[in-house]
């Protein structure tokens, strides 16, 4: 009996590590997980931390999350302090090689020159993210940035597979470039207009874009705002003319539908990430569903 | 199955290692007659978190600082300390309330359940990450405990453990309030307040008129442990609901054959 059970356990143990000699990628949000995918095809393994419609600022702990952090090979996430409420402790459980300081560890916004960084660091001024704002996988510059990263780590984590990687990227390359451009031209009517959110979730798309952010309802995540905030952004919305007020899937939806309500201004829920909306299945996606909704 | 188990395993240590202290605690609270007790000093402590945080943070602006240092290993010396500090005065005050307003105890813990959590958010509503925090603090995760954590607070545990068995005089007046609110501090932010409050509550209800109430405390207790950890490893549900809902199912289960085996 025992001699059987050992086999068994040996056999399931060995095939165990043969599947794992795919690199395996962890990122913290959806849309690197979407890219690393672009990247590394069918050579990697790639989870993702939170799903499309989940606040990336908080995580729900499973038993299969610890699985993966310590599995991982390589760590994706936007920086920031997007994370910095959970990564931390996730952290401390994974493996050494995506440790900060390691290559395994790639924090995007290290790479990447952040908006909306704070002059002045100062707490009566409220709002302080001294990395600025760390949504940054909604500016296509920064997507082309990350994948030439990511190809970079994979070549280094797997080099038999680094032309495959080099090819992916260079395809990838070929594709968003070509997007961006698309986007470009189906958005001009778009720049120099104007718009309300709910959170800074859009500010690099927005940029893009070449909208303008006339104010934000509700500025820290979850603190409720204040009636003279309320009022100050519906006064706003009533003397200059607001394309929409936008949200993300998971934003609450009290105060946006609160502000369309007083103000007449339509409100739209933009996909901010891949699976966001039902079709949101890729990051161009995104840009796509966006321009959309928002030239409706 | 190893590597399920290499994940759980210092949830499942952890947990265990509160659930002793809890038992004995539990009952006393359950006794008193002040259920929201452990609600209030862990809403409390966390305001204590929060306002020792924000008064680090204005000093060093970065807020790497405190974010990179958390409470699990300790390293974040100044909220801790801030955490235990309120809860030690809360634990002053509800003493005061005990001696001077017995009957109307349970009333006054639940007024400063309330306002501890309302000023939490008054607090914090300056802070970028506000609403993180306040989760993070309340609803503890323990998942994310290593081994490292269960090495750490095995001796104030343990010390609590033997304060409580070996120095009988510590279970009543100030003494109580004191070891409640220093247990409820660490627990709070290793499994979360809702969990503090399964393993609080629900041992010492099953337990109520029997013989040998703590004995029957620590086996429910350890056993809904288990059983929790276990299902949430099996369902890959996260840990701390499902210890809540076992801790409650089992509770049920046990009380209702209770009754059943009680009828005459």
């Amino acid at each position: 009996m025992m001699k059987w059970l050992t086999t068994i356990v040996f056999l399931s143990g060995c095939s165990f590590n043969a599947v794992q000699a795919k690199p395996f990628v962890f990122t913290c949000e959806p849309e690197w997980q979407a890219l690393a995918q672009e990247i590394g095809g069918d050579q990697i393994r790639v989870v993702s931390a939170t799903h499309g419609r989940q606040d990336p600022h908080f995580i729900r702990v499973k038993p299969s999350l610890m699985s993966q952090i310590k599995r991982a090979d390589l760590l994706i996430c936007s920086g920031a302090d997007l994370e910095v409420g959970w990564l931390p402790l996730l952290l401390r459980n994974g493996t050494k090689k995506i440790q900060a300081g390691q290559p395994g560890h790639v924090l995007v916004s290290d790479y990447v020159t952040n908006i909306e960084i704070p002059q002045v660091l100062d707490r009566s001024l409220g709002d302080i993210h001294p990395d600025g704002n760390p949504h940054v996988h909604l500016d296509p510059q920064v997507i082309l940035k990350t994948a030439a990263i990511i190809n970079e780590r994979l070549a280094a984590i797997d080099p038999n597979h680094k032309t495959i990687y080099a090819e992916n990227l260079k395809e990838f390359e070929s594709k968003w470039l070509s997007a961006t451009e698309r986007w470009k031209s189906t958005s001009a009517s778009l720049a120099g207009k104007s718009v309300v959110v709910q959170h800074k979730s859009f500010s690099y798309l927005l940029k893009f874009l070449g909208i303008n952010v006339l104010a934000s309802i509700e500025e820290k995540p979850g603190i409720p705002p204040s009636a003279r905030h309320l009022a100050k952004v519906v006064s706003i919305i009533k003397q200059n003319p607001t394309l929409a007020i936008i949200r993300t899937p998971f934003d609450t939806k009290a105060p946006g539908d609160w502000v369309s309500e007083k103000t007449g201004v339509r409100l739209i829920t933009l996909p901010y990430t891949v699976g966001g909306l039902p079709d949101t299945t890729d990051l161009y996606k995104i840009y796509d569903q966006s321009i959309e909704l928002l030239s409706n | 199955m190893a590597e399920l188990l290499d994940i759980v395993l210092p949830a499942l240590l952890i947990g265990l290692m509160v659930s002793v202290v809890h038992a004995p605690l539990g009952i006393e609270v359950l006794r008193r007659g002040i259920i929201f007790i452990d609600l209030a000093i862990a809403q409390i402590a966390g305001l204590g978190f929060i306002i020792a945080e924000v008064l680090v943070q204005s000093k060093y602006i970065h807020s790497e600082h405190i974010h990179t240092e958390h409470f699990l290993s300790g390293f974040s010396f100044i909220p801790s300390l801030g955490a235990l500090v309120f809860a030690l005065l809360g634990g002053l005050l509800f003493r005061y309330i005990e001696k001077h307003f017995p009957t109307l105890q349970e009333a006054w813990i639940g007024v400063f359940f309330v306002l501890s959590a309302s000023l939490s958010i008054l607090v914090l509503s300056n802070n970028p990450h506000g609403d993180e925090e306040l989760k993070h603090l309340l609803s503890g995760q323990i998942l994310f405990a290593t081994l490292d954590d269960v090495i750490f607070y095995l001796p104030l545990f343990g010390g609590i453990f033997a304060t409580w068995m070996l120095v009988p005089k510590m279970r009543q007046g100030l003494g109580f309030y004191f070891m409640f609110a220093l247990t409820i501090t660490a627990s709070v932010q290793l499994i979360g307040i809702y969990v503090v409050f399964a393993s609080l509550i629900l041992p010492a209800l099953v337990t109520f008129g029997r013989q040998k109430p703590l004995l029957y405390a620590w086996l429910f207790s350890s056993f809904s442990i288990i059983v929790g950890v276990g299902l949430s490893a099996l369902l890959d549900a996260p840990t701390g609901p499902m210890l809540v809902t076992t801790y409650v199912v089992l509770g049920l289960l046990i009380s209702i054959k209770t009754v059943i085996a009680t009828r005459p």
